[in-house]
């Protein structure tokens, strides 16, 4: 159990059941505890660390374009001196990300490094490198949770968005992790146009490996922004997804669906945008981003790299001391939704090209819709080449490589 | 400096004392709210 003491009254964490406790005075308790957390924090309460945009794959849809590792990666060094700078501020854990962070040679080292300091880690894979021993190792400790990406409960589905050879590796790496008794890994599905019929298919999926489910939102970010018209889901599937996951609170959302509470029920999580207020993200060269979902520099804070640290970023950066002001108002601040989805998502607004004022580009009544068609050509931000020099948006690289065994088209595609 | 009082009316949470930010003991009525960690936007 970890705790930390805060403006609002008191934190605690438990790495076990990956829980957080929120304390606070009786006297507190009239004001919702979204609403207290989005004055912002002494520190995160976890953040995404991505530690290499170098991959094996290339994902249509990914947030950080990735491909080639950048030369200006952190060292070794670095990364360490980072994690000393989280565990000093007590932040709970770090969601380990790329790219593919375990291609660096010095992953595991840095995990055990967050571990050994108390920093709890989830890392997001693509399956690819995890062998029975590697699995066997990660089964034994209650501080690591590992989540493995899968975007279709077949291959045709999964391979078109992540690439030939994709979806067998996931499930390979699935069934490493079943056998070595680790229970409760999750399986982290974006919800698209393509999979959301096959949502019964994932969870029955995730509970056959005795592990969770998790299904997120697809942002236009990175290279999704590309793939964003073709593979959001419609307004009719963003009911069917709001009413599935009403249905199934043991799926995990990272709270990524609160635009969707507009439509009624509100669904599992803070319903809070928490980019710059209980979350960041540390990219491969050191930035400092208010979120996963905004890797530009409109919303970069600032470089763990820089004089006083990660620390003095969290607690100084403009940016931030702006996220973390009240909703100065908008067009939805009228809306009778407003207090459930709060807008909708920056990051989602931002990479379509509508302001910040503006309603969600998937607001559940059209709003976003009205707004988006009222845009001039060409107001979205251009998301560049990305890490891939190539920029290959829809090309996919030589079938994946499982621990060295060359995966055949039929192997590949076998479900 | 705590006194003997305060130490009897703590708040305790799974039997742990709170403290404020100056590391006080808490002594005031609680309200307890949990959540999962995933449950915060932000995260992948």
């Amino acid at each position: 159990m970890a705790r930390r003491p805060e403006g609002f009254g008191e934190l605690r964490y438990d790495y076990a059941t990956r829980r957080l406790t929120f304390l606070r005075p009786r006297r507190e308790a009239g004001r919702p505890l979204a609403e207290a957390l989005a004055d912002g924090l002494g520190a995160p309460i976890c953040l995404t660390w991505e530690l290499t945009y170098g991959c094996n794959l290339a994902c249509v849809h990914c947030l950080s374009s990735s491909g080639r590792r950048d030369p200006r990666e952190l060292s070794t060094e670095q990364a360490l001196g980072v994690i000393e700078q989280l565990a000093a501020l007590r932040v709970f854990y770090v969601n380990i990300g790329g790219g593919e962070p375990t291609i660096r040679r010095d992953f595991y080292d840095l995990v055990e490094a967050c571990v050994t300091q108390g920093v709890g880690v989830k890392f997001s894979t693509n399956g690819t490198t995890m062998t029975p021993d590697r699995a066997e190792r990660l089964a034994g400790s209650d501080y690591v949770d590992v989540q493995v990406s899968l975007d279709g409960a077949d291959a045709a589905t999964n391979d078109a968005i992540r690439g030939p050879g994709s979806y067998a590796a996931a499930r390979q790496a699935m069934a490493n992790l079943a056998a070595a008794g680790m229970v409760g890994f999750k399986v982290s599905v974006v919800a698209t146009r393509q999979n959301v019929a096959q949502l019964d298919a994932f969870l029955a999926l995730a509970e056959e490996h005795r592990a969770q489910l998790r299904v997120t939102r697809l942002r236009p970010s990175g290279r999704g922004a590309r793939s964003w018209a073709e593979l959001r889901p419609t307004p009719e599937q963003q009911r069917i997804l709001h009413r599935w996951l009403l249905a199934h609170p043991e799926v995990l959302t990272g709270d990524s669906f609160f635009h969707l509470s507009a439509l009624g029920a509100p669904l599992a999580g803070l319903n809070l945008c928490g980019a710059g207020r209980v979350v960041c993200l540390i990219d491969p060269v050191g930035d400092v981003y208010a979120c996963p979902f905004a890797l530009h520099p409109e919303f970069r804070a600032g470089s763990v790299l820089d004089p006083g640290g990660f620390a003095a970023v969290w607690r100084d950066s403009p940016l931030f001391a702006r996220l973390r002001q009240p909703d100065a108002g908008s067009a939805c601040s009228a809306c009778g939704a407003y207090e459930a989805c709060r807008g909708g998502c920056m990051a989602a607004k931002f990479f379509t090209g509508l302001p910040a004022s503006a309603p969600d580009p998937e607001c559940v009544f059209g709003h976003g819709e009205a707004a988006l068609a009222a845009l001039p050509a060409g107001a979205a931000p251009d998301p560049g080449p990305g890490h891939d020099p190539m920029g290959r948006p829809r090309a996919f690289r030589q079938p994946v490589r499982l621990s060295g065994v060359r995966l055949t088209g039929g192997a590949a595609n076998r479900p | 400096m705590v006194t003997g009082e305060a130490q009897r009316r703590a708040q305790l949470v799974d039997g742990e004392p709170v403290t404020s930010e100056d590391g006080e003991l808490v002594v005031e009525e609680l309200v307890v709210e949990e959540l999962s960690i995933d449950g915060m936007c932000g995260v992948y």
